[in-house]
């Protein structure tokens, strides 16, 4: 768990960070999101040491940070930067040893360690030998992630670890980074500008502006509850995909149209699933007008209905969740 | 081509002994300053890109050193370091300063940022990243900084002949001054070679470093504790009689050899440039020089001329040497140096020199200025392309001459000179005489019969006490097997002198190079 409360962060007369105070739970995802310059990447930073406050505190485990000597502190915190900033003179095998060399793990639990997590990462123990300079962007950032994971720190820090690839390659390694068993259990702060990223990765987001909180919440709530005109126009630019993507089938079945034809070929998705991704199969499927169906936890249905059916069902939750919020 | 070819290579054969010796001070001068360089700029280069406010400053200074003239290093630095092995391989060692410090600084600073970054983020201290990031990213840049100021030091390490340090300066100063090319080739390929060869062992030492800088930096640290203590044990010892003389003088015929064998001498002998030698004597880094009777640092430096009690030099009046064809070309060229024929005094000549060693005046001025003295214009300035060309050799008193040659030849003969100076030995003035490349320059009687003509003993014998038969002998033979023309004398008597401190002279009752002989003798 990683509590901040009133932290300050000033170069000269001008505060970077103003008085600025979270927490992140443990095994949460918090995204600090923001323009350049916002100051984002400033916080995360005065997470490990690397830069210090000129005001407040910073808890990790309920343990103030100042406590403790930096270079230990930043051992037990894994660290993933946008440039990516793996030692060119090191092979991938000795890029990824370097935190456990610093911790005096003994070599073979370190070789051990260091193959498991490369084919998690869908990286071939072949690539060991190689020098970064011989990969290609998204594998020298599935290093660099290995290279923050080895010694299983509870806490990952990450500044636009995605930020130097190109589209396709950041959308499949996010897609990947979601499903990695080994972040689940993981806190994490995660620094980016991309709201889309900040919404799929996000389980909380920070918005930040000028150096200070604009608003904090799930993403369902920057979204249809935005504190005001700042927050609103900050998603506007791609809001009706991340509205699709905020929405579970879930919060569809209070207004959802059932459909019972006895089509055999049907779309089956969990209830957690979000909209986005419901549509996007059924996109992708040969027949716009398949069935969909939706089932709980333990694969039972719950109900059967189609997209024009979803896609109602959308704006009539829409509606209400902004007349709720409003109300609130 | 082939054949000067096989001369180096005979000659190089014929003097292996001294080329290894030479080459072998020539290295280890070197290597120690290269050492003590590539320690002290890592140290320098690591703190300034630590604290970036000395970057400035630091590189700032350890750059004037490059700039100053090696020679005026080597000459700025013998008042408090004297001459020899030490004074070399601190000059070195300043040279080589530069390289490496910067490009230390240069190559540690150019890591990425966001790799630094990354090192700090993992959790390495500052000395890790220094130690596991930093440097070995920098090395290329780091290792291009010390093959740079080996190479640098290598060719300066050839000027450290003339501060007696020895090394294969030795043979190229010597070649130079007797325009024997095989001689300086003797020096320079070795000097090549050396540069070479280290530049390839540092690029192999640069491919295994990892392997190699443990057993590289013991080896280098182990190296300095050693040399240290050994210089300063050797600069403690009693130091014997020692003569320092130019390595012109080493060679010609009139010089130390032949001195050596009338005198029976024995004693040490070191090489020094010319300029040098006098503050070297003065600084008592030796004991007796061979100077020049009419310069202005014997009283300035309150010297002792030895009386040369067996007559060993022979006359050295100065006169203009002129090529033939000039003289046939513009015979008025003799009747403008009638007009100081026989007029300047030795103890003018002196004080023109004292003028320019001492007060710091430029040899241009004092000719004008002792012209204007004796009635004579000088304020003729001629346009155009030069008729005639003056050449000098490379010392204060040939300079002041030469310049008042060219004054003489515009105001009175109304041609255009053109002033060809400092010429790094009688040899190369010579050659470039009978090349046609200068039509005359300042020259000396002794020097003519000794170098120029060099005749047998028993006419050398016969003539050499007289003056004027040294000159009519000189002018004759001259003109017979070079076509060179002598004109007047201008009337002073340079000759070469052996001179000891007056004090150290007085202490040991030595007034003439027999007493030093007897001196060396019972010793």
């Amino acid at each position: 768990m990683i509590e901040v409360s009133g932290v300050t962060k000033a170069y000269g007369d001008k505060n970077v960070v103003n008085n600025i105070s979270f927490k992140v739970e443990e095994g949460e995802t918090l995204v600090l999101l923001g323009t350049s310059g916002c100051g984002k990447t400033t916080t995360l930073k005065m997470l490990n040491s690397l830069i210090e406050p000129t005001n407040g505190v910073v808890k990790i485990d309920k343990k103030d940070i100042t406590s403790e000597d930096p270079t230990q502190l930043r051992r037990k915190i894994g660290y993933v930067i946008q440039d990516i900033g793996l030692f060119p003179h090191y092979t991938v095998e000795q890029n990824i040893a370097v935190v456990p060399r610093l911790l005096k793990w003994d070599k073979a639990q370190i070789k051990k360690r260091s193959e498991e997590l490369l084919e998690v990462l869908g990286l071939s123990s072949s690539w060991m030998k190689r020098f970064p300079n011989e990969l290609s962007g998204g594998q020298q950032q599935r290093v660099g992630i290995a290279r923050a994971l080895i010694a299983d720190p509870p806490v990952i820090l990450m500044d636009e670890p995605f930020g130097a690839l190109d589209p396709i390659t950041r959308k499949q390694i996010r897609d990947e980074f979601k499903n990695i068993e080994a972040f689940i259990s993981k806190t994490i702060v995660l620094v980016t500008h991309d709201v889309v990223e900040a919404v799929e990765l996000g389980d909380k987001i920070c918005l930040l502006h000028d150096g200070a909180i604009v608003q904090m919440g799930t993403p369902k709530d920057l979204i249809f509850s935005p504190k005001n005109d700042f927050v609103k126009r900050f998603f506007d630019n791609q809001r009706f995909m991340i509205e699709l993507m905020v929405m579970t089938l879930e919060d569809m079945i209070p207004v959802l149209e059932s459909r019972n034809d006895q089509k055999p070929e049907k779309l089956q998705f969990t209830k957690e699933t979000s909209l986005f991704n419901a549509l996007e199969c059924v996109e992708e499927s040969v027949e716009n007008d398949i069935a969909i169906e939706i089932v709980n936890e333990n694969k039972k249905p719950m109900i059967s209905t189609d997209r024009e059916a979803l896609l109602r069902a959308f704006y009539g939750t829409k509606d209400i969740l902004s007349k709720n919020r409003a109300t609130a | 081509m082939i054949d000067s070819l096989r001369g180096v290579i005979a000659f190089m054969i014929d003097n292996q002994e001294e080329i290894w010796k030479q080459t072998l001070e020539h290295l280890w001068i070197t290597v120690v300053a290269l050492g003590v360089a590539v320690i002290v700029g890592l140290l320098l280069g690591v703190i300034i890109s630590r604290y970036e406010r000395l970057a400035g400053p630091v590189i700032g200074t350890v750059g004037i050193f490059q700039i100053i003239p090696s020679i005026a290093l080597l000459g700025f630095m013998i008042p408090f370091l004297g001459i020899g092995v030490v004074p070399a391989i601190v000059a070195l060692f300043l040279y080589g300063l530069l390289p490496i410090v910067r490009n230390t600084f240069t190559g540690i600073n150019s890591v990425k940022p966001s790799i630094k970054e990354a090192a700090r983020g993992m959790g390495m201290s500052n000395t890790q990243i220094l130690t596991r990031v930093e440097l070995p990213l920098a090395m290329p840049v780091i290792f291009a900084g010390i093959r740079t100021a080996f190479v640098i030091n290598v060719g300066v390490a050839t000027l450290c002949a003339l501060i007696a340090a020895g090394g294969l300066g030795e043979f190229i100063f010597r070649g130079i001054a007797l325009n024997n090319v095989n001689m300086i080739f003797a020096g320079a390929i070795p000097a090549a070679i050396l540069a070479i060869f280290f530049d390839a062992l540092l690029g192999t030492i640069q491919k295994y470093i990892k392997q190699l800088i443990k057993p590289v930096l013991i080896t280098v640290i182990l190296g300095i504790f050693i040399i240290v203590p050994y210089f300063f044990v050797q600069s403690m010892a009693e130091r014997s009689f020692r003569g320092g003389f130019p390595s012109e003088f080493m060679q010609r015929a009139d010089g130390y050899e032949g001195l050596e064998k009338l005198y029976n001498l024995d004693m040490e002998t070191v090489e020094l440039e010319i300029g040098l030698m006098y503050q070297a004597v003065k600084n008592k880094d030796v004991d007796v020089i061979s100077g020049f009777s009419t310069d202005g640092r014997i009283k300035a430096y309150n010297l002792r001329n030895l009386i040369d009690d067996k007559h060993y030099f022979p006359p050295y009046y100065a006169a203009p040497m002129v090529r033939g064809a000039t003289l046939r070309k513009y015979p008025e060229l003799n009747e403008v140096f009638e007009r100081i024929a026989g007029k300047i005094s030795d103890e003018q000549m002196a004080k023109m020199n004292y003028e320019v060693d001492q007060n710091k005046k430029a040899p241009k001025a004092v000719a004008k200025a002792y012209l204007n003295e004796i009635g004579l214009k000088t304020d003729v300035q001629l346009d155009g392309d030069p008729v005639i060309v003056v050449g000098s050799k490379n010392f204060t008193e040939n300079f002041i001459l030469a310049e008042m040659f060219a004054y003489l030849i515009e105001n009175y003969a109304n041609l255009k000179v053109e002033l060809k100076l400092g010429f790094g030995g009688t040899k190369l003035n010579i050659d470039a005489l009978a090349n046609g490349d200068i039509d005359l320059y300042p020259e000396y009687t002794g020097t003519g019969l000794l170098v120029l003509i060099n005749p047998r003993e028993e006419i050398r014998k016969s003539i050499i006490d007289d003056k004027d038969k040294v000159y009519d002998f000189v002018k004759e033979e001259s003109r017979k097997q070079y076509d060179f023309e002598w004109l007047q004398p201008l009337g002073f008597n340079n000759t070469f002198a052996l001179m000891m401190r007056e004090e150290h002279a007085r202490q040991l009752n030595i007034q003439s190079i027999s007493d030093l002989s007897k001196y060396l003798e019972n010793l």
